[in-house]
C-alpha cells in the first residue's frame, strides 16, 4: 500500500512546478498551463485525502475545481484572443503600457 | 436510489434575496435578447429596480431578525451576512446608476454589461454567506469571473485589455493558491466547515494551508504584499468598474476573513494578530507614500485604496468584537466616500475624457457642485471632522487602543497626515488653479443622484452616527462571546420571526 | 505492486509537469500536459475515484486541452527564445520551497497507509459515482447551482471578449 505522504509530496512537487512556471515563463499560454498544473496538484491532494478519510467532500471539491478550471480557460483564452487582435503578441513583457 | 433532500419553504426563504437576484438577472438578459432596440438606459433602470427589491428584502430580513443555516452549515444567514449583503447590493445599485453614461463608450454588448455587474453582485452575496471552505472557493471564483470580463470590457482600448489580462493572471494564480491551501487544511482536519475546523491543532500543514488561503484573500482585498494588480487594473478598467472593484469584492472578502479568523482560528489569535499588524502597517505606509507621486486620479485612488484597506485591517487586527464593529463601520464610511469620489471621476471623465489630475485644475469654476462633492469625499477619506471618515478612524483607533496595539496606532496617525497631504494637493488644484477650458461641465441626472447619495452618506455618518453604530454592533453580536477558544457562534437552524 | 504503479504514475506526472514548464514550444507543452492528465486519471483510479478519473479525461483532456491547442494554432505563436529575467530567482525559490515541503511532509509523516479500517461512509457500499451524485444533490446542492452560474458567466464572458467587432468591420 502507498503511504499518504507520497501523494502529498507528489502534489507538492507538481504545485511548485506550476508556481515556478508562472514566475519564470513569459508566454501567457504557458502561464495558463502552469496554473492548470497548480489546480491538478490540488486535485491530487483532495482525492488522496478523500480516500484517506473515507470522506466524499474531497472528491466533490475536485468536481468543482474542474468546473472552475474549465470556465477559467474559456475566459482566459478569450482575453488572450482579444489582446492578440489589438497587439499581435502574447508575450507578457511586451505589455508595458501600464507600468508595474 | 433516493435522494434525501430535506428543504422546506422556510429554508428556501433564507435564500430569497439570492433567488430574487438570480431570477432578475436572467430577466435582464432575456429582455436584452428579445428586445434589442430597447434603449440601454431602460435596461439599467430595470436592473436598478431589481436591486432595489433585493435591498428591501434584505432590510426586511434584518429587521425581522431572520437567520439560520442551510445545507449542513454551508450557507449561513445572520445579521453579519445581511449587513455585508446590504453593502454589496447598495454599491451595485449606485455603480449601475453611475455607469449609465459610461456604457455609451462600449461599441457593443452594452446590455450584457448590466447582466455581468448583477452576476458579480450575486457572487459577492454568496461570498458573504459562505461558511465553509468549499463555498469560499466556489463563491470567490464566481464573483471574480464577472470582473475578469468587465475589466477588459473596453475592447478597442489596449489599456483595458492589458488590465484585464493582468487581473486575470494574478486572479487565477490566487485561485490556485486558495485551492491548494484549502486542500492542505482539509488534509489536516478532514473537515471543511469553519466551525468544525476550530478544534484543530497547529500542525505545519494547517499553518501553510491557512497562510495560502490568506494570501489568496489578500489578493482579493489588495493588501500589501499582494497588491501588484491593483494600480494597473484600476487604471485600465472602465471607471465605473474600477469604482465597483474598489469596494464590493473587498467588502465580501472581509466577510470571509472575519468568519474564518473569528470562528475557525479563534484559538490562534496571537499568531494572526501579529500577521495582520504587519500587513496593515505595510499597506498603509506603502499605499500612502506611493500615492503622493501619482499623476492619474484613478491610480491615486488605487493607492489610497490600498492604504484604506490597511486601516480596515487595524480593526481586524484588534481581534475583538469592538474591532469587528469598528471595521464594519469603517467599511460603511469607505463605501460612501470612495464611491462618491469615483462618481465625480466618472462624471468629469465623461466630459473631458481624461483622468489626469492636472485636468482637474479649476474644477470649481467649471462645476462648483462636483468640486465641492470631491472636496467632501477626499476629506472624509482623509479623516477630517465632522465627516464620516473621521468617526470611522476614531472608532477603529479606539478598538486598537483597547488591545494595546500602540505601534499600529502611531503608524496609522502618521499615515493620516501623509494622506491629508496628497488629498489636499487635489483640492488645491480644483479650487486655486485656473482651468484651461472654463466651459461648464454638464452632468446627467443619475450621476447627480449618485453624488448626492455619497454626500448624504458621508455627512450623515459623520454628524449622526448613532443608528449606524447600533446597526454594526447588532450585526456582530455573535462575536460577543469571543473569549472562549471554541466559541460556538452558529445560530440555531430555526427561523425566529420578529425576534 | 501498488507501490510500483504509484511510482510509475508519479514519475511520469513529475516529468511531464517539468516539461510543461520547461519546453519552449507551446504545442509540446500542451501535449505533455495531455500525457500528465492521463496519468493523473490513472492515479485517481488507483485511489478508487473512478468518476473523477473519467471526468478528468473527458473535461481536461477532451475539452480544456483541445481549446488550448486551438488557440495556440489560431494565434500561430512562435517559439519564444528566452525565459523571464526572474528565472534564477524563481527556480531558487521553487527548489527552496520544495525541499521544505518534502521535509515537512516526511516529518509530519502521514505514515499510516492509505485505506485504513473498514470504511463506514456511503463511499464504499454504493458505487463511487452514485455517492458523488447523491452528495452533489443533497449537501452540496448550493455549490452545484453556483457552478452552473459560473459556467453561464464564463460562456457569456468568452463571447463578449472574443467575438469579432461587427460594427466596425
Amino acid at each position: 500500500m502507498v503511504p499518504l505522504s507520497y501523494y502529498v509530496i507528489l502534489s507538492a512537487v507538481v504545485f511548485i512546478t506550476g508556481v515556478v512556471g508562472v514566475l519564470i515563463r513569459r508566454n501567457i499560454i504557458i502561464i495558463l498551463l502552469s496554473i492548470e498544473l497548480m489546480l491538478n496538484a490540488t486535485n491530487i491532494n483532495f482525492v488522496a485525502f478523500s480516500h484517506y478519510f473515507q470522506n466524499i467532500a474531497g472528491q466533490v471539491f475536485v468536481f468543482f475545481a474542474l468546473t472552475v478550471a474549465a470556465s477559467e480557460v474559456a475566459v482566459g483564452l478569450a482575453i488572450i484572443i482579444a489582446l492578440y487582435r489589438s497587439k499581435s503578441t502574447i508575450n507578457v513583457d511586451e505589455f508595458q503600457l501600464l507600468k508595474w | 436510489m433516493k435522494f434525501t433532500l430535506t428543504m422546506s419553504g422556510a429554508d428556501l426563504l433564507l435564500l430569497l434575496p439570492e433567488i430574487l437576484l438570480t431570477t432578475w438577472l436572467c430577466v435582464v438578459l432575456a429582455v436584452d435578447f428579445v428586445w434589442p432596440q430597447l434603449r440601454k438606459d431602460r435596461l439599467a433602470y430595470l436592473s436598478v429596480g431589481g436591486l432595489a427589491v433585493v435591498l428591501v428584502t434584505l432590510f426586511w430580513f434584518d429587521l425581522a431578525g431572520i437567520s439560520g443555516t442551510l445545507f449542513k452549515h454551508m450557507f449561513v444567514v445572520d445579521r453579519l451576512a445581511i449587513f455585508f449583503k446590504i453593502l454589496i447590493v447598495g454599491t451595485t445599485l449606485l455603480v449601475i446608476l453611475a455607469s449609465m453614461d459610461y456604457v455609451r463608450r462600449f461599441r457593443f454588448f452594452r446590455g450584457e454589461y448590466y447582466f455581468l455587474v448583477l452576476m458579480s453582485a450575486l457572487g459577492m452575496m454568496f461570498m458573504s454567506s459562505a461558511n465553509d471552505l468549499l463555498s469560499v472557493f466556489i463563491t470567490v471564483e464566481f464573483s471574480t469571473f464577472g470582473f475578469y470580463v468587465l475589466v477588459a470590457y473596453l475592447r478597442q482600448d489596449l489599456a483595458s485589455n492589458e488590465a484585464g489580462l493582468k487581473f486575470f493572471i494574478l486572479g487565477i494564480f490566487a485561485a490556485g493558491l486558495l485551492a491548494y491551501g484549502i486542500s492542505l487544511v482539509y488534509g489536516e482536519t478532514g473537515k471543511i466547515v469553519f466551525s468544525d475546523i476550530a478544534s484543530a491543532s497547529a500542525t505545519p500543514g494547517l499553518v501553510i494551508g491557512f497562510l495560502l488561503i490568506f494570501a489568496a484573500l489578500g489578493f482579493k482585498i489588495g493588501a500589501v504584499p499582494f497588491h501588484a494588480w491593483i494600480p494597473d487594473t484600476y487604471h485600465g478598467a472602465p471607471t465605473p468598474i474600477t469604482a465597483f472593484l474598489s469596494i464590493a469584492p473587498k467588502v465580501a472578502a472581509f466577510a470571509i476573513l472575519l468568519r474564518m479568523l473569528f470562528v475557525s482560528l479563534a484559538t490562534f489569535k496571537p499568531a494572526w494578530v501579529v500577521l495582520l499588524v504587519a500587513v496593515s502597517i505595510l499597506s498603509m505606509t506603502y499605499g500612502n507614500i506611493v500615492a503622493i507621486a501619482q499623476r492619474n486620479i484613478k491610480r491615486l485612488l488605487a493607492y489610497s485604496g490600498i492604504a484604506q484597506i490597511g486601516n480596515v485591517l487595524i480593526g481586524l487586527a484588534a481581534g475583538t468584537k469592538m474591532g469587528s464593529d469598528a471595521m464594519l463601520f469603517y467599511l460603511l464610511t469607505y463605501l460612501f466616500a470612495n464611491l462618491g469620489a469615483f462618481a465625480v471621476v466618472i462624471a468629469v471623465g465623461n466630459v473631458i475624457r481624461s483622468d489626469e489630475i492636472e485636468d482637474y485644475s479649476g474644477l470649481n469654476r467649471r462645476s462648483p457642485f462636483l468640486a465641492f462633492a470631491m472636496l467632501v469625499f477626499l476629506l472624509s477619506l482623509a479623516g477630517v471632522p465632522p465627516l464620516a471618515g473621521f468617526i470611522g478612524k476614531i472608532y477603529i483607533f479606539l478598538a486598537a487602543i483597547d488591545e494595546g496595539l500602540y505601534t499600529l496606532i502611531v503608524v496609522g496617525l502618521i499615515n493620516v497626515v501623509i494622506a491629508l497631504y496628497y488629498y489636499l494637493v487635489i483640492v488645491k488644484k480644483m479650487y486655486i488653479n485656473e482651468p484651461v477650458d472654463p466651459s461648464p461641465l454638464r452632468i446627467s441626472g443619475p450621476m447627480t443622484a449618485v453624488v448626492y447619495v455619497g454626500l448624504a452618506g458621508t455627512i450623515i455618518l459623520g454628524i449622526y452616527p448613532r443608528p449606524f453604530i447600533d446597526w454594526v454592533v447588532g450585526a456582530t453580536l455573535m462575536f460577543s462571546n469571543l473569549v472562549g477558544p471554541t466559541a460556538s457562534v452558529l445560530p440555531p437552524t430555526v427561523l425566529p420571526f420578529g425576534g | 505492486m501498488a507501490q510500483l504503479l504509484f511510482f510509475y504514475l508519479a514519475g511520469v506526472i513529475v516529468l511531464t509537469a517539468i516539461l510543461v514548464v520547461g519546453l519552449r514550444n507551446p504545442i509540446y507543452s500542451v501535449l505533455s500536459l495531455l500525457i500528465m492528465f492521463f496519468h493523473v486519471a490513472g492515479l485517481y483510479v488507483s485511489l478508487h475515484a473512478e468518476f473523477l478519473a473519467a471526468v478528468q479525461i473527458i473535461v481536461y483532456a477532451g475539452a480544456i486541452l483541445v481549446l488550448y491547442l486551438f488557440v495556440v494554432m489560431l494565434l500561430n505563436v512562435k517559439r519564444e527564445d528566452r525565459y523571464h529575467y526572474q528565472f534564477p530567482i524563481g527556480a531558487l525559490l521553487g527548489v527552496a520551497i520544495l525541499t521544505e515541503a518534502v521535509v515537512l511532509a516526511i516529518q509530519r509523516g502521514y505514515s499510516e497507509d492509505v485505506v485504513p479500517s473498514p470504511p463506514t461512509s456511503e463511499l464504499s457500499f454504493t458505487g463511487n459515482t452514485e455517492a458523488i451524485g447523491e452528495s452533489l444533490f443533497t449537501t452540496y446542492l448550493l455549490p452545484f447551482e453556483i457552478a452552473s452560474l459560473i459556467l453561464l458567466v464564463a460562456m457569456i464572458g468568452a463571447i463578449i471578449l472574443a467575438k469579432k467587432d461587427i460594427l466596425t468591420r
